[in-house]
């Protein structure tokens, strides 16, 4: 009986240029000096979602072990890790969606550990993304509250356009 | 959570009008399942195994009718595989390739699609 995954704390890109080669092209390993808030799901980084940003410059990943939302800068198909986004501690972002209104882009984490929506402005600037955190959330909506045991995982956003 | 995982991902549209279809990955069959939805109706166009124990994440490129999945390998090894797709619903294996332990998200980024980005 499978009892706990072994997350291996990784980002890596691939090539699929040929869908008969793929082949690996980088990979990062991370490490936490101290285990986060959570303990026992913050024990090491645990990576959980691979998001491409409106501009198609940037990759997103969020570190649900670390409280980070990891930013690589894409150059081809090389990428560069840029200064990341510090999430809500102990909130644990697991999976991210961005959206784009009016020419404003915004950016929500679902985070499994808080169970809330973390939404921020986003503003890109030379050396990537700057996240400006505007609101964090029950995942129930505000005020909301969840059932014990509860474990947010996955985020989709409508922006209003699309839903009229 | 492994053992009441039904859909752990990834519904992607790959079809002419008339019918959709989606896939689904599942650790409970170890399959990827294209299934078609007319209407209300699903139906299953076909399974593949090729996708390892658990696989978990399906990208799907739709301009080269091509579908990766991630098996995140618990028990076993975990690899990428990619598939070619048809308006059948059919998966046509292209490559496995072995990766680290623990794949669970990918998305296509830079020129022409032509990278994989996989967090773990």
């Amino acid at each position: 009986m499978l009892t706990r995954r072994s997350d291996t704390s990784s980002f890596a890109t691939f090539s699929v240029g040929s869908v008969t080669a793929l082949s690996q092209l980088q990979k990062e390993t991370y490490t936490l000096a101290a285990p986060g808030p959570v303990p026992d799901r913050q024990e090491a980084p645990h990576l959980h979602d691979a998001v491409l940003d409106p501009t198609k410059k940037f990759l997103l990943v969020p570190d649900l072990g670390s409280d980070l939302v990891r930013v690589y800068k894409i150059n081809g198909t090389s990428v560069t890790a840029v200064t990341p986004l510090k999430a809500v501690p102990g909130s644990g972002p697991r999976h991210a969606a961005f959206a784009v209104s009016d020419g404003n882009t915004f950016f929500y984490t679902l985070n499994e550990l808080s169970n809330t929506i973390s939404g921020y402005t986003v503003a890109y600037k030379d050396a990537g993304p700057e996240f400006t955190r505007v609101f964090d959330f029950s995942s129930h909506g505000p005020g909301g509250t969840v059932p014990k045991g509860t474990k947010a995982a996955e985020i989709v956003v409508s922006v209003s356009e699309l839903c009229p | 959570m492994a053992a009441t995982a039904i859909l752990s991902l990834a519904l992607s549209l790959a079809a002419p009008a008339a019918a959709e279809v989606l896939f689904a990955t599942s650790y409970n069959d170890h399959a990827v399942t294209a299934l078609s939805l007319k209407g209300s109706t699903l139906s299953v166009l076909s399974k593949s195994y090729d996708c390892g124990s658990e696989p978990t994440w399906l990208t799907l490129d739709y301009a080269k009718s091509v579908l990766y999945c991630l098996n995140e390998g618990w028990g076993g090894s975990a690899s990428i595989t990619s598939y070619k797709t048809s308006a059948d619903g059919a998966l046509q294996k292209q490559h496995i390739l072995p990766v680290l332990k623990s794949p669970v998200a990918s998305t296509l980024f830079g020129p022409d699609n032509a990278g994989l980005a996989v967090a773990f």
